[in-house]
């Protein structure tokens, strides 16, 4: 005989509920998380339910990239870009973990960008700075340009933001290190061309390392990101291409980078770090329609403001000076206490 | 450059519902293990089936046992082939078969009782069973599977963070997993942590991604192909959705 009811809990008003849905808690859920939550988190639209296909862009497959790069054992594919595929490696002489891009495999055989390649990697390895990815390497194997590259075990100031925008300390804690990245590589002659939150990486003590520093002019421009499995994507306006594809970051891009690409200088990096502070506090890029200010923090939203000028001599000179501004504007220049809070503005 | 796997799923061919399916001319060794493993995983929710279907705690312990060992011992392929795309169906729909066949039989004591493919433990068992919410044996079987998994996910994770030392942690922030992502403070988490706030930042998220590749993983070892990880995928989140 069928007993529906049998077991049901003999004191109801007893259950424990999720503090969050007010749910009756399943009594023997996973450490008592309340299951309907947890799917509505993290697997709550349709969107969510398939892995996002990164790109139709033929990737290489490990074992067809192994032979090639014997010095090497080839761990994991790790994503592919606009730039290029990257993969995890190890370096078998020394035990050390690093990252393989391999640069637009499909442009490999081209003569022309390997020559352009060479020359730039060269600027990229003098790179040695403690916020920029170090690249070790670089050079051509089984018909792919290639660099060899710091492994940052951390995820993507991208990801970040989609945990929900920053406080102005948290973020003001990452700007300035990206703009001492910024400043050494333009004293070494090198505009990035692509700053974005993709490039901007954090390690697990929250170490800030900026990567992929003047690829765009070699390679063009970027693949926008696919959206994050179980993570609402944030509204990128990127350009659709014939192929139905979104190309590149326009949002980032300073107004004289999309008129003129080949003119622009240092000031193109000022620019989009302006709008990377702006989306790090409001959790949204900037919409000429919206009011920031109710979202952010006025100091720091003044320093991204100031950032993302349209005429290029109208934002910081340098980006030192970004740094001196975003850290006064907040008032931790110096070690003090930022006091400029979302909840306070 | 993102430092995080592609690929979060297994190959299809390589998961342990594939290789039991495609044994499909006689079971192999693999085939075997993996289709004990996956039943040793999934015991509780066929026993609550069994439960729930009006068999009291001794009679469903031996019929749920004996099933397991006809599945384990004889051609349990043979039935397989309509539901081949999901172990999920398949276990429920020969299970009703074998239920079925014993209850016109009534021998299910001595076909299966005395062999323990799967660790049955009665007292565990019944302790579970006495606070399951009023469903039907069907409705009770699909949300105890996927409570199932979700309870193989967390073990996972928690394994995982053992691993490296890092339990506080994971205790700490298990709890971001269930809140949305403009619900958690990260300035307060960093203070329980003792990291700054970009690193608690980091951790937070590699936990919440972690989780997501691990219940897709769990998922994709039941399923034969990716169409069927989606729609499997789709039904968890449909059973578990429904508040209790």
């Amino acid at each position: 005989m069928t007993s529906f009811n049998a077991g049901a809990p003999a004191t109801p008003d007893a259950t424990p509920r999720c503090s969050r849905c007010g749910a009756a808690l399943v009594l023997d859920a996973p450490s008592g998380v309340c299951p309907a939550c947890l799917v509505s988190v993290h697997f709550g639209t349709e969107a969510d339910l398939s892995e996002p296909a990164v790109t139709d862009k033929p990737t290489p497959s490990i074992e067809e990239i192994a032979p090639h790069f014997p010095n090497l054992e080839i761990m994991s594919c790790l994503g592919r870009g606009g730039m290029g595929v990257v993969y995890k490696a190890r370096q078998k002489a020394l035990g050390r973990l690093v990252a393989l891009k391999l640069l637009a495999p499909e442009r490999g055989s081209d003569p022309a960008f390997a020559g352009r390649f060479a020359r730039e990697a060269q600027a990229l390895a003098r790179l040695d700075h403690p916020n920029i990815v170090t690249v070790y390497d670089s050079g051509q194997a089984g018909g792919w340009c290639y660099l060899l590259m710091e492994f940052v075990d951390g995820v993507t100031l991208r990801h970040l933001i989609h945990g929900g925008r920053m406080s102005a300390r948290e973020a003001l804690t990452i700007v300035p290190r990206i703009c001492d990245a910024l400043q050494f590589a333009h004293d070494h002659g090198i505009v990035h061309r692509d700053i974005k939150p993709e490039n901007i990486l954090l390690d697990q003590r929250g170490q800030v390392k900026v990567a992929d520093f003047g690829l765009a002019k070699l390679v063009g421009p970027a693949w926008e990101a696919p959206p994050i499995a179980g993570e609402p994507s944030l509204d990128f306006a990127g350009d659709l291409t014939e192929a139905g594809k979104i190309m590149g970051t326009p949002r980032y891009m300073a107004p004289e980078q999309r008129e003129d690409p080949d003119a622009v200088d240092h000031r193109a990096d000022i620019y989009a770090l302006g709008v990377v502070l702006y989306q790090m506090l409001t959790g949204e890029l900037p919409d000429e329609k919206k009011t920031p200010a109710a979202l952010a923090p006025r100091a720091a939203g003044c320093a991204a403001r100031r950032g993302r000028a349209a005429r290029p001599r109208k934002r910081p000179r340098f980006a030192l000076r970004q740094r001196d501004r975003v850290q006064d504007r907040a008032g931790i220049r110096g070690g003090r206490a930022a006091s400029s809070d979302p909840a306070a503005a | 450059m993102s430092h995080s796997p592609l690929h979060s799923t297994p190959r299809f061919a390589t998961t342990r519902w594939s290789i039991i399916a495609a044994a499909c001319h006689g079971p192999t060794l693999a085939a075997d293990a993996a289709l004990e493993a996956l039943c040793r995983a999934y015991w509780y929710p066929l026993y609550a089936y069994v439960r729930r279907t009006g068999h009291a705690p001794a009679d469903a312990q031996d019929l749920t046992q004996a099933f397991f060992t006809r599945l384990l011992e004889k051609s349990w392929l043979r039935d397989a082939l309509p539901e081949r795309g999901r172990f999920r169906s398949f276990l429920l729909m020969a299970l009703k078969r074998f239920l079925a066949k014993e209850w016109r039989r009534e021998n299910a004591r001595k076909r299966g009782g005395a062999l323990t493919f799967v660790p049955l433990d009665a007292a565990e068992a019944e302790s579970r069973y006495a606070i399951e919410p009023s469903l039907g044996p069907d409705e009770m079987f699909e949300r105890r599977w996927a409570l199932t998994l979700l309870d193989r996910g967390f073990a996972v994770l928690a394994e995982e963070y053992a691993s490296e030392g890092r339990s506080d942690e994971f205790e700490r922030l298990r709890s971001h997993l269930t809140a949305r992502r403009d619900e958690i403070d990260y300035d307060a988490t960093a203070s329980s942590l003792g990291l700054s706030p970009g690193a608690a930042r980091v951790a937070v998220h590699r936990l919440r991604k972690r989780f997501r590749e691990v219940i897709r993983h769990e998922i994709a070892e039941t399923v034969a192909d990716e169409a069927a990880l989606a729609d499997e995928l789709r039904h968890f989140v449909q059973v578990l959705g429904q508040r209790a």
